[in-house]
């Protein structure tokens, strides 16, 4: 339209009939994560422990490499590595994870809430499952960059290295560190989404994650060591995700015993982890809405 | 007014909380820019949002552009715009992030987005402003961004809820004036105000309501053209009451207002003086007796007259 002419005209270009409203809302969402210098830091910061084990991986199935450093017991190495390599990479990118989400999430929800733009998104074609798919998947995105992504990597590289028909003796590995992090990023997310939804204000918000999870892990172990019990365990997020990779590793060795120690039933660890997506996802059923009803 | 049926409503009704808000409303409105007037609490902006989809309706049925907004709910969004009556902006964006991220949203490429939010920006008067945040706004400029984001992808039909709400005479001058133009591009257009002046301003036809309920629907352009006299009295003394029963008794229609002041339509044949005979006879005086050109408002007052009448 030329500059000097002012009058209205409707748009009468293209327009997608269904508009892909989540991957949209998700590609903007993510845009508005990495504009943050923090979270950019972070990701980055995330991204190093890979080229560590990845270097670690390397040098273990570089024999000139280990004579040089006059490693005597090359295979013994390599079988601890194989062992407990991937569930402490697990462990590590976990928390980067935590921190990641801790940072990111909450402005994901809550810039929408706090003046009022969500009827603006849903008084177009999007239903609220596209709004919350669009946001978790903008979450998911940046937590998979840097946990089962770099892991699967990992393995790819060590079957690659090993060789010797390794990766066929070893195919519950990739399993394990894809589930394993979809485990710890899915529940996560949504707990972010949640928290954002209900806490509009954004360092309170990220104080309540850490609440959820930092102080439920401590509530858990004072209620383990008062009651000599080990049912404390179920508010302790991290101890349940540990044991489930733990199960899917096939068992964790740390110093010669058990790790994580007398974790709860293995079905108790997963319904634990359901129940939380499951109260964080009606928690956005509850507020993820065009207008609220006053009764 | 317009070539299809622009709202239809059969008995509708929405309950929230378990309080009924609409009761069962019923009409046809096909103006090109329909006022929806009626005080706080009416349920305008319910009815809004009940065309929106996100009220369900718990009995009857509303169809937009003959589309039932139970069955065809993300058809009808499709090809509306929507400005809310609160304030409804994304925090930390700027308006021309903002507008563009609505523009995709609504189905625009990304590319193409961009320029169409810089061109709406321009046409609603936010050009020099739209690198800045939102949050930086005026009450105004934040008025003009939404309706920005609700024109951008060029929506067939645009719900306005209290455009001029909050507004300066001059902002409001403009706003009244950017939704005239964007009806003379043929874009149908309900305005929702209890500001009677704004909505006369720009509408061809009215409903009003009141407590949930449909106290009337008017086609404004045929009022403004008809024949009628509208009046406006003040009584001073005697029995006003028994005094506005004989007019109604004269064929005028009446609507009492505040403080011994009422509005009448002269029928045809019925000429003002006979006004000064029958207060004479009730032994009041007529302390004024002025034309009203305010139709919308007599219309309006009738219509809450005669619903109180009706509860």
């Amino acid at each position: 339209m030329p500059v000097y002419d002012r009058r209205y005209r409707a748009w009468s270009g293209e327009r997608a009939p269904r508009p892909r409203a989540a991957a949209t809302i998700a590609r903007h969402s993510l845009a508005g994560i990495f504009a943050s210098r923090l979270t950019l830091v972070l990701f980055v910061a995330a991204c190093l422990p890979f080229l560590v084990f990845g270097a670690l991986i390397w040098v273990a199935h570089n024999l000139d490499l280990l004579s040089m450093l006059e490693v005597t017991n090359p295979d013994g190495l390599r079988a601890a590595l194989e062992g407990n390599l991937f569930f402490w990479f697990m462990v590590w990118q976990s928390g980067f994870a935590f921190l990641l989400v801790s940072f990111a999430g909450p402005g994901l929800v809550a810039p929408d809430l706090v003046h009022g733009a969500l009827p603006l998104y849903l008084a177009r074609p999007i239903r609220r499952r596209d709004y919350v798919a669009g946001k978790l998947a903008a979450l998911v995105a940046m937590l998979s960059a840097v946990t089962w992504v770099p892991g699967l990597i990992l393995v790819l590289l060590q079957g690659s290295l090993a060789g010797d028909g390794w990766f066929l003796r070893h195919l519950r590995l990739p399993f394990a560190v894809f589930v394993g992090f979809w485990v710890w990023i899915l529940p996560l997310a949504l707990a972010a989404l949640a928290v954002s939804a209900w806490i509009r204000w954004r360092p309170l918000a990220t104080a309540a994650l850490f609440g959820l999870f930092v102080i439920g892990g401590g509530f858990g172990a004072v209620i383990n060591e008062s009651l000599d019990t080990r049912w404390g365990r179920l508010t302790m997020f991290g101890e349940l995700v540990q044991a489930i990779w733990s199960q899917l590793l096939g068992g964790v060795e740390f110093f010669g015993r058990e790790w994580p120690e007398n974790p709860l039933p293995a079905p108790v660890n997963w319904l634990a982890i359901a129940i939380l997506c499951a109260v964080a996802l009606a928690a956005l059923h509850r507020k993820i809405r065009a207008h609220e009803v006053v009764r | 007014m317009g070539d299809e049926a622009l709202l239809e409503l059969d008995g509708l009704e929405v309950t929230l909380g378990g309080r009924p808000v609409l009761r069962g409303l019923t009409g046809r409105l096909d103006g090109r820019v329909v006022g929806l007037l009626g005080p706080n609490g009416a349920g305008k902006t319910t009815l809004l949002a009940t065309l929106l989809g996100f009220y369900r309706p718990s009995a009857g049925t509303a169809r937009l552009l003959g589309l039932d907004v139970r069955e065809r709910g993300a058809e009808i969004r499709a090809r509306l715009g929507y400005m809310p009556e609160t304030d409804a902006f994304v925090a930390g964006l700027s308006a021309v992030r903002f507008v563009r991220r609505m523009a995709e949203l609504s189905g625009l490429p990304a590319r193409a987005a961009l320029e169409r939010a810089h061109e709406v920006l321009f046409w609603v008067g936010l050009g020099e402003a739209r690198y800045r945040s939102l949050d930086t706004y005026s009450l105004g400029m934040k008025q003009l961004a939404k309706l920005a984001q609700a024109i951008v992808h060029g929506p067939q039909v645009l719900l306005l809820d209290e455009p001029t709400n909050g507004l300066d005479p001059s902002a409001r001058q403009r706003m009244l004036r950017l939704i005239r133009e964007i009806a003379a591009s043929g874009v149908r257009v309900v305005v929702s105000s209890h500001l009677l002046r704004d909505v006369e301003a720009v509408s061809d036809q009215v409903i009003v309501l009141r407590e949930g309920r449909v106290a009337t629907i008017a086609d404004l352009a045929a009022e403004a053209s008809s024949d009628r006299r509208f009046l406006e009295l003040e009584t001073r003394g005697g029995d006003a009451a028994a005094f506005l029963a004989d007019l109604a008794g004269l064929g005028c229609e009446v609507a009492e207002l505040a403080n011994r002041r009422a509005k009448i339509v002269l029928p045809e044949g019925v000429e003002s003086r006979r006004l000064w005979a029958l207060a004479e006879e009730r032994g009041l005086q007529l302390r004024r007796l002025t034309v009203a050109r305010n139709s919308l408002e007599h219309l309006f007052l009738k219509a809450m007259e005669e619903t109180r009448a009706g509860l």
